[in-house]
């Protein structure tokens, strides 16, 4: 056999992309679709909602819930979720001069569905959104403001 | 209507409307995925004049733009009104 022949026979399988098993496997990409649905609640802060949903409409994933604000012309994220690997949990901005974020999963009952956590998601930023806002403004420095 | 109500009132209506928005999805098929919902109250009149002009800057923004009204209807509490597609 010809060394293209033995090339032709053997088809790569699709890789697998890096999700946990609990998520959306690849398969069921071309099956599921993204939402996205964006609130402005004033000229200086937003709540986007990007989500994916199954055949059904069924929430499978939570890509990303976040709370932004406007600062200088640009808008900052003081706060996202997501359930990317399977779990919910909450990405908090440092500071409006470093994007970097810290990691938390406090609070955060991981014992439920993707359509519960983000549920539980926008309960949460209608809840704390201003305590979200404070802290952050407060870790950045006023000068910069 | 200060600032810091204005935004109260938006969040307590846009979190009613992505909790139907989640169970009543065929409400929003129609709907492009990347459109901005701005929310109108079937009650409050103050809020509503106070989003008149919100509305029209995000407009401007030349994105899609889906204006929310409140309804009284139990049925269907939301109307959902494309402006911009």
């Amino acid at each position: 056999m010809s060394k293209r022949a033995k090339f032709r026979k053997h088809k790569a399988k699709p890789r697998l992309l890096d999700f946990d098993k609990r998520t959306v496997k690849s398969s069921q990409l071309h099956t599921t679709k993204v939402a996205t649905r964006v609130f402005p609640l004033s000229t200086t802060g937003r709540i986007s909602y990007v989500y994916r949903l199954d055949k059904t409409a069924t929430v499978v994933e939570v890509i990303s819930v976040s709370y932004q604000i406007s600062s200088r012309n640009q808008w900052l994220t003081v706060i996202y979720y997501d359930s990317t690997h399977g779990n919910l949990h909450r990405h908090i901005t440092a500071s409006i001069q470093n994007p970097q974020t810290s990691v938390s999963t406090t609070g955060i009952d991981q014992e439920k569905t993707p359509h519960q956590w983000l549920t539980w998601a926008i309960d949460d930023i209608k809840d704390k959104h201003l305590q979200y806002r404070a802290d952050f403004l407060e870790r950045s420095n006023p000068i910069g403001v | 209507m200060t600032k810091k109500r204005h935004t109260d009132k938006a969040i307590e209506l846009s979190h009613q409307v992505m909790l139907y928005i989640i169970k009543h999805p065929e409400a929003v098929k129609d709907v492009p995925s990347d459109a901005s919902f701005v929310v109108f109250s079937s009650e409050d009149k103050a809020f509503n004049r106070s989003n008149e002009g919100f509305l029209e800057s995000v407009v401007a923004e030349g994105k899609p733009v889906v204006k929310v009204e409140q309804t009284k209807s139990k049925k269907e509490p939301w109307k959902f009104i494309p402006l911009t597609i």
